[in-house]
């Protein structure tokens, strides 16, 4: 009896652990969706789409324009950030998680685009159209992130004859494999081909907060412009300039989203300060509410912007703690709780066809209107205007200098001296030549797996 | 009838013998245990001779004498009480003499807790250290496993910091884990328990401590299960070693009532020596002369000449105080044939000798077993605890921290007006303002049956749950936020629900004397589940511990739940032959929530033998060697310990609040990796245990190989994949070593006893393989200890510094070709140093003299270095942070030699972008030798404690740390700083960034036995 009692005992043990024993590991994550759940039908992938335009406006933020700018001679020494500095002293290396974040979160757009491609011939309720346009936009989104992260992390396009030269890696889908760094002929090549995609595909009308046809037609101007390919550059931005949707705002400041906002071609929103796509430019340059903000301005600049006393674009600068031992320049041009940042704009589409107009000798008269008008803005009607004879070189003189002025802090200057540097040769950044190792950045220590090529070093005095 | 048998055989015996020697005398006869179950093997000898024999499998022995006389027979039988018998032989004579044997309690009845069970001492077959209450209680300690400390062979333990509760990090036979849980597994009375450093991360410059609320008051004994032999029963989570942990219960015999107190002091080991202001403001406008600047330098913190002027701060003086210390613990048990209980009270404050910093224990614990009726046993353990840490921020998060950098001597901890400084790290306005607690509740509570159905025979059915409630609050006032509004309070909640079933059924099995089996036979299956909120409240008056949050200022967010089951079946064969020969099959499968439906579960053996060669026959000559035995063992252990989940790849939750353009969004968050799988280690071991002169002398000598495959890493995987952090099981790790302990009863006199108990060993660490991977896919985050293939877990990866230049004044490097360089190129890293030590070990020496006792532990580690993360700052650039007076050795000169560059306020002159830099430099020799614990102690006499109707009375003076010799030049060679993840922990153990000294401490204490 006892013994029966004991196998039965023994026996249910076994058995009640034994029989379920699967059942009692399988445990699957809360508040998480498990990827085989997560695409299920268009609406899911309109959200993941979305999520493609959230990390982008994250990359945009201020980011990127600063890294771009902090390698260039429009600012001073960052106030403390060790990070900044290394880029300001173009001394970067692959420890600095600064530049390792923004790097990242590039690629987690490219990813996100690329599981977008991926996932939308899955799906029962997408029609045709709605491919095309998912495709499209992602296109565009991908062509962006791939666009600045060639410019902060090679060496600019014409650095070598056949831009043969290393670029960066370019995703072309989903993968979890180390790949090698392509050359930057590749990358550009890469990028036009997806924003040729999404000109061709994409809905020609009005949009701003989402990709359209005119935000292809910017970003082509922009990228034609970068590649010194001036030919393209005016015929993208003359396309966006002549259909009219998106007149130059009378603003000096292109940030104030209530009077500037006529311009924005295509921009990433902030919706409220808690939803705020402009952090990096308020937290590292905001001077109202700031006694030291990380970002100052050089003196070289602001004497510039200073030069001309009708200059309103002064008003975007000051003198904090003048007289004092902690005197410096201090930007106001970001003194908001949060704003929409305008990525593609009128006044850059004019300055591109006005400069390519310029160095091709066509259109001048285009190109002198282009300039006056932004000219009677920062000065005054006919206060500082170029003359309805100006010569081609007067006017790209024109369009350098006030290209300065008025993107200042927004990475446009040192990737113009690039630009430059790789179109004429013979151009200094802070007494360092344009295409010295450190003017462009480090790749982030992740990268370091084999047959990946980072960046050499320093160089730049 | 075995008599009747074994008497014709011995007769026969006799015959034959007595044929071959006829004018032979002898002396013959059966040799029993007090059973009278006749012993095989009993050496049988003539004293002063080497004349002998063993018993035969009928317990019969014949000794032949060629010469009648008076003998002395001597019967010696391992786990016997050796008998003599004085005989007189006449001429020709045969005599018998039967004996009767009695077990030596104190050898065969040692018992050691193994994996679901306890074992004879003498039979186990695997590495285990047993450390008894009064080797774990001789001293005060942060947390109880501090106290393991030089006590244990093979078992590094490095103490966190001076912080009250701080724990400790513990290292049995090295590491062999990169990323996976490093830490041995801790088991209290067969619960293993909730032991996340992680729940709170690191802030405040501490990772919690979840052994902090165990009360080393109950502790009755610790086993340290080290090889594969010993921690095969727990297969799947052994591959670090376990530590078991049996709490007190009662004993038969009278009401004992005990009651100890302790009170003392706390300081630090060494205080921080950073520069004055005056020192500082020469140093500053060095640098700043230095980098071609005239004038006056402009000063960090916006502090004008003049202000710094008359500002000398001491911040270490603002920080650092005498912490006080006391603790009172009552206990009682008792016992009969029907039960035993034991419980036991205690408080303990444990201040620190920061400010405002200590840790206060309020535990219970109610331990009884009740036998129900000759077939069923029932029994329950129950402690409850509370451990509430009154927080202060130290290493980078401020407080000493801050001291020792950004809270530089020109700052003032006040304005004229009496209003905090605020234009540069103020830690003495933080401390004061800032509101910390941090409250842990913890019950650990275990319930059993064993039923004994037939003779021999134990089912155990145990069930188990360990709660653990660990709430973090903080309270900012408004003040200190700078906000027109009222302060911000936050809490921090986690909830970790431990469950545990355990059922088992063991047998005992003996054929005659000779065959003794014992049958284990068990499953197990345990489901952790962890929640955590955070809750923030604006507009509050005063922190959440003491005022009500206002419902419409208050943000609560719940995470996720989680949660982690392991189902378990092992089994144990003990197969033991004749006292002598032992062996041991053990066997465990593990299944894991945490690996997929493929690699879900583990297979893990091992088998092991022992043999006591001292009870062999031909040992019987050397009289000197009391006990020799050899064991061997081979095995397969594991590791699962990884955050859970990482085998899915995920999305975000559906209501997740990320939206863009007010847009709702899903975004992928985790890489699927569906064949995650077991961390395995094949482990083995050879040892040797010797006792010689009657045990005075007892050694033990053990060398072991781990071999650890498939070692699960969270990888840094190219960002450019999208993601960040993948894992993965990936490259192995190689771990030998050699272990050395031993007791020496020097002196044993009634009233002069001297024991020296020592102990050392050398573990040697390698990694075999990181696959495809770089040396920075698994990290130590700013540490640079990296994964290099040939070197250590977490090899100090760093530049070489060479020299500094006598004409530049500058840093030279070596680059990694060999050739010096000025820049400072992270490409040039190299391994360097020795994270882990040439040797550690520990020497205890306990004289007892009539009533007094005088014991002293020594610690030691030889030949690791220590890497102080800290110095690039302190004795790098000259920045915001203070310098310490190593500084004064610089370059100033053309022509100087000197120990550190030339003065700069600017990176590049160090050759490199920032002042973050690792180098050789800041790499130090870390041995040291400390007296970790001096006691004195006097036992009143009976006679005075029965004068006051005590059973004993015993008064203690103890130090801690009181000697320390060291040539590391920091303030501490024996400290680790906080760690960001489980990989860190595993990877930088010979770390310091700015990590607050241990504490020293003085002690006086009582105990009263009723």
């Amino acid at each position: 009896m006892k013994n029966i009692a004991l196998y039965s005992l023994l026996g249910l043990l076994l058995l009640g652990t034994a029989s379920s024993c699967n059942k009692l590991l399988e445990v699957t994550p809360e508040g998480e969706t498990l990827v085989e759940d997560a695409i299920q039908n268009k609406e899911d992938l309109q959200k993941l789409l979305n999520s493609c335009y959230d990390v982008m406006a994250n990359s945009m933020n201020g980011r990127t324009q600063l890294f771009n700018e902090l390698m260039g001679d429009n600012l001073d020494r960052p106030f403390n950030n060790d990070d900044f500095r290394e880029i300001y002293t173009r001394s970067s290396n692959f420890f600095n998680s600064s530049i390792g974040g923004l790097y990242g979160d590039f690629y987690i757009c490219v990813y996100r685009v690329n599981i977008l491609n991926k996932e939308v011939d899955k799906l029962g309720d997408v029609t045709e159209n709605d491919k095309i346009q998912f495709l499209a936009e992602g296109s565009f989104l991908r062509a962006l992130a791939h666009f600045e992260l060639v410019k902060l992390w090679a060496q600019p396009y014409g650095y070598s004859a056949d831009n043969s030269h290393p670029g960066i890696a370019l995703r072309r889908e989903p993968s979890q494999e180390p790949i090698t760094r392509s050359s930057v002929g590749a990358a550009y090549a890469y990028i036009l081909d997806d924003l040729n995609y999404a000109y061709a595909n994409l809905p020609d009308t009005k949009i701003g907060a989402y990709a359209s046809k005119d935000a292809a037609r910017a970003l082509l101007a922009k990228v034609y412009f970068q590649m010194n390919n001036f030919e393209q550059a005016a015929k993208y931005a003359n396309e966006v300039l002549s259909n009219g949707r998106y007149p130059m705002s009378s603003s000096i400041n292109r940030f104030d989203n209530d009077s500037a906002a006529s311009e924005y071609i295509f921009t990433f929103i902030s919706t409220s300060n808690t939803d705020n796509r402009a952090g990096a430019f308020i937290e590292n340059c905001r001077s109202d509410n700031n006694a030291t903000p990380q970002i100052r301005l050089s003196e070289e600049f602001y004497n510039l912007i200073n030069q001309r006393a009708t200059d309103r674009r002064k008003q975007l600068v000051q003198v904090a703690n003048p007289g004092t031992e902690n005197e410096f320049y201090a930007i106001t041009k970001f003194n908001k709780d949060y704003f929409s940042l305008p990525y593609l704009h009128t006044t850059e589409m004019k300055f591109i066809r006005a400069e390519s107009y310029a160095e091709l000798n066509q259109n001048l008269s285009v190109a002198i209107s282009d300039m006056n008008e932004i000219m009677d803005r920062a000065y005054g009607t006919g206060v500082v205007n170029l003359n309805p004879g100006a010569q081609a070189s007067e006017i790209i003189t024109a369009a350098r200098n006030e290209r300065r002025l008025e993107f200042f802090c927004e990475g446009d200057r040192t990737q113009t001296l690039k630009r430059l540097g790789a179109k004429d040769g013979n151009v200094q950044i802070r007494l360092a030549p344009w295409n010295c190792n450190g003017m462009v950045l480090q790749f982030p220590i992740s990268e370091t797996t084999t047959g990946f090529q980072l960046n050499p070093e320093g160089g730049c005095n | 009838m075995n008599r009747v048998l074994s008497y014709a055989l011995g007769a026969m015996l006799g015959l034959c013998l007595g044929s071959t020697h006829l004018k032979a005398q002898s002396v013959y006869g059966k040799v029993s245990d007090e059973k009278g179950e006749v012993l095989f093997g009993v050496s049988v000898f003539i004293e002063g001779t080497t004349l002998g024999a063993s018993t035969d499998g009928n317990g019969f022995y014949k000794v032949t004498l060629k010469d009648s006389g008076t003998y002395t027979v001597v019967f010696s039988y391992l786990g016997f009480i050796t008998e003599k018998e004085k005989v007189t032989l006449k001429k020709d004579q045969s005599l018998e003499v039967n004996k009767k044997l009695k077990e030596d309690k104190q050898v065969l009845g040692e018992t050691v807790v193994v994996g679901y069970g306890v074992q004879r001492k003498r039979e186990v077959t695997g590495s285990v250290t047993t450390l008894n209450s009064d080797q774990i209680n001789d001293m005060p300690a942060p947390s109880f496993e501090a106290m393991l400390q030089g006590k244990a062979p093979g078992v590094q333990v490095i103490v966190g910091s001076g912080l009250a509760g701080s724990g400790s990090v513990v290292r049995i036979r090295g590491i062999a884990s990169l990323s996976a849980g490093g830490d041995p597994l801790y088991v209290i009375d067969g619960i293993p328990v909730t032991q996340d450093y992680f729940l709170r991360g690191n802030s405040g410059g501490m990772n919690n401590n979840p052994l902090a609320t165990m009360n080393p008051d109950d502790i009755e004994s610790i086993q340290i299960l080290k090889d594969a032999a010993a921690t095969a029963i727990y297969g799947s989570r052994g591959a670090n070693g376990v530590i078991l942990v049996t709490t007190k219960r009662g004993k038969s015999g009278k009401l004992k009532i005990d009651f100890g107190t302790r009170t003392g002091i706390s300081l630090p080991t060494q205080r921080p020596d950073m520069l004055s202001g005056p020192e500082f403001l020469q140093l500053y406008q060095e640098a700043w002369e230095n980098d071609g600047n005239v004038g006056l330098a402009k000063l960090p913190g916006g502090v004008t000449w003049e202000q710094a002027s008359k500002t000398n701060t001491d911040w270490v003086d603002q920080m650092i105080g005498v912490g006080m210390k006391q603790n009172y613990h009552l206990s009682a048990s008792k016992g009969n044939e029907k039960f035993t209980f034991y419980t036991n009270v205690s408080y303990d404050d444990n201040g620190s000798y920061l400010k405002g910093n200590s840790y206060q224990r309020l535990s219970g614990r109610f331990n009884f077993d009740y036998n129900l009726n000759k077939n069923i046993k029932i029994g329950a353990n129950t402690s409850l605890s509370r451990g509430q840490n009154n927080r202060v921020n130290a290493g980078w998060a401020g407080g000493l921290g801050a001291a020792m950098s950004t809270a530089l001597p020109i700052y003032p901890v006040r304005n004229e007006d009496g209003t905090y400084f605020t234009g540069g790290t103020n830690p003495v306005r933080t401390q004061e303002l800032f509101e910390w607690r941090t409250v842990e509740n913890r019950a650990i509570n275990g319930v059993y049956m064993e039923y004994y159905p037939i003779k021999n025979l134990t089912v155990r059915l145990q069930g188990s749950y360990d709660y653990m409630d660990i709430t973090d609050r903080t309270y900012e006032p408004k003040e200190l936020i700078n906000s027109s509004h009222d302060g911000t309070a936050r809490e921090y909640p986690n909830w970790v629900n431990n469950y545990n079933t355990i059922a088992t059924a063991n047998y005992n099995l003996k054929i005659k004397r000779l065959h003794n089996f014992n049958f284990l036979l068990g499953s197990e299956y345990q489901r952790s589940v962890y929640r955590s909120r955070s809750i923030e409240a604006t507009n509050m008056s005063g922190p959440l511990w003491n005022t009500e949050a206002n419902d419409s200022f208050t943000t609560v967010f719940n995470n996720p739940k989680q949660v982690s089951a392991f189902l378990s079946y092992f089994g144990r064969i003990n197969y033991a032959y004749n006292n002598k020969y032992f062996v041991q099959l053990a066997a465990r499968v593990d299944g894991s929530s945490r690996f997929g439906i493929n690699y879900r579960y583990g297979f893990f053996p091992a088998i092991s033998g022992g043999w006591i060669v001292s009870n062999e026959e031909f040992m019987r000559g050397y009289r000197w060697i009391s006990f020799a035995k050899v064991r061997a063992s081979v095995g397969r252990n594991g590791n699962a310990s990884i955050p859970n989940y990482q085998r899915f790849g995920t999305y975000s939750p559906p209501e997740n609040q990320i939206q863009y353009n007010n847009q709702p969004t899903t975004y992928p968050t985790r890489l699927e990796n569906p064949n995650l799988r077991w961390e395995t280690s094949l482990v083995s071991d050879l040892s040797i245990e010797m006792g010689f002169l009657k045990d005075r002398i007892q050694m033990e000598l053990g060398v072991y190989n781990k071999n650890t495959k498939d070692v699960l890493a969270s990888l840094a995987v190219p960002k450019s994949t999208g993601f960040s952090n993948y894992w993965d099981n990936v490259g192995a790790i190689v771990n030998r070593g050699i272990e050395f302990s031993a007791t020496f009863h020097v002196v044993d006199r009634k009233n002069f006893k001297w024991t020296i108990i020592t102990n050392a060993a050398r573990n040697y660490n390698e990694i075999t393989s990181i696959g495809v991977y770089s040396e920075d896919a698994v990290s130590g985050g700013t540490n640079d200890t990296r994964v290099v293939v040939g070197s250590p877990v977490g090899t100090n990866f760093l530049v070489p510094f060479s020299h500094v230049d006598p004409q530049t004044g500058k840093p030279v490097y070596i680059d990694i070709n060999g050739n010096q360089t000025t820049t400072w190129d992270p490409a040039d890293r190299i391994p360097v140093g020795s994270v882990l030590p040439k040797a550690i070990g520990g020497l205890t020496n306990t004289f007892r003299v009539k009533n007094w006792e005088f014991n002293m532990l020594w610690v030691y580690s030889i030949g690791g270095n220590i890497y102080n993360s800290s110095s690039k700052r302190q004795l790098g650039v000259v920045t915001d942070w203070n310098m310490t007076p190593e500084i004064f050795d610089r370059w100033r000169e053309p022509g100087d030699v000197a120990a550190y560059p030339r003065l700069t306020l600017q990176t590049q002159t160090y050759g490199s972008g920032t002042p973050w830099i690792n180098t050789t430099l800041y790499l130090h020799d870390g041995t040291y030798a400390r007296l970790r614990n001096l006691s004195i102690s006097y036992n009143a006499p009976e006679k005075f404690a029965k004068r006051l109707k005590l059973h004993a009375i015993r008064a203690q003076f103890i130090a801690t740390n009181i000697l320390t010799f060291t040539k590391y030049p920091g303030l501490d060679p024996e400290i680790a700083r906080d760690f960001e993840d489980a990989t860190d922990r595993n990877m930088s153990p010979n770390i310091v960034y700015l990590t607050p000294p241990q504490e020293m401490t003085f002690n006086l204490g009582l105990n009263l036995s009723f």
